[in-house]
């Protein structure tokens, strides 16, 4: 065997999805929107002015994941002040755990700090240790939207 | 995964007569590789592969260790001697033991200037590992 890179680990594990460590900052506060329990903000190292927006539905808080299903992409979506483009993917059949993934406009992070970098510190889990794949592999569904979202 | 390069002029020939180092972009690693993440060929090596799924710029960052002469810090990782660790380096988080994006440690920067791939001969030069010429 050659040397590897360490298996990812979560740095904050909840029952359907986890935050992997590789982030610089995360902040958890109650939601708003009756619709969500919380909303994470995740912050990478290299541009913190571009964090990925997690919003967590209640049912994202039993069970386990049993599906990665990129289901939509719409611009404009107001929040925080801001305008996003919002990503949902569904980690439950049952449609109760369908996390909406906020990402800046490509004009404003075209580097893809947060589309790129915050979607693969995001993973759902298929066991109760959280064994699962990172949300990564769905970005290929949404980056011709993203790149879209110049204006 | 997004890289943005610089395109520098360069073969074989100026480097030394030494290969190229190489950063091969999978789109996923898991099948791919011998233990489906990202891998060096070996410590000191020239040759990364990594995935654009999974892999960030910390994942990167650690095999590029690999390739400056740094061993794993994990438990089943490899050593600077290529023996498999059984248990974790005791103490903080660090490049080579996690993905948390924390910087090297004293041991990983004492490995790398240790690296046989890094120590020339003074009749090349500069011998880091002597203190010079």
């Amino acid at each position: 065997m050659v040397p590897a890179a360490p298996p990812a680990k979560c740095e904050i594990a909840l029952p359907v999805w986890c935050i992997r460590e590789g982030a610089y900052e995360i902040v958890s506060q109650f939601s708003k929107h009756n619709a969500y329990r919380r909303v994470w903000i995740i912050r990478g190292f290299f541009k913190p002015s571009s964090p990925l927006i997690v919003r967590e539905p209640y049912g994202c808080r039993q069970g386990l994941s049993d599906q990665a299903e990129a289901l939509t992409f719409d611009k404009h979506i107001k929040w925080g002040g801001k305008e996003w483009n919002r990503m949902t993917v569904q980690l439950k059949k049952d449609g109760s755990c369908n996390i909406e993934l906020l990402v800046p406009p490509f004009s404003e992070d075209p580097t893809g700090e947060a589309f790129f970098g915050g979607l693969a510190l995001v993973q759902r889990c298929m066991t109760t240790s959280c064994d699962g794949d990172s949300l990564g592999p769905l970005r290929g569904r949404f980056e011709m939207a993203w790149r879209d979202s110049r204006e | 995964m997004t890289v943005t390069a610089q395109a520098v002029p360069t073969s074989p020939a100026n480097a030394n007569g030494n290969a190229l180092n190489t950063i091969t972009v999978v789109p996923n690693t898991i099948g791919v590789t011998q233990s489906g993440r990202a891998e060096t060929n070996k410590v000191g090596g020239n040759s990364v592969t990594v995935g654009a799924a999974q892999d960030t710029a910390t994942t990167v960052s650690h095999e590029l260790g690999h390739t400056a002469g740094a061993g794993d810090q994990y438990a089943t990782g490899r050593d600077v001697g290529g023996n498999i660790l059984p248990a974790d380096v005791p103490g903080p988080n660090n490049i080579m033991k996690d993905l948390s994006g924390a910087p090297a440690n004293s041991q990983t920067l004492g490995e790398i200037i240790k690296a046989p791939t890094n120590v020339n001969t003074c009749a090349k030069g500069m011998s880091a590992a002597s203190g010079g010429c």
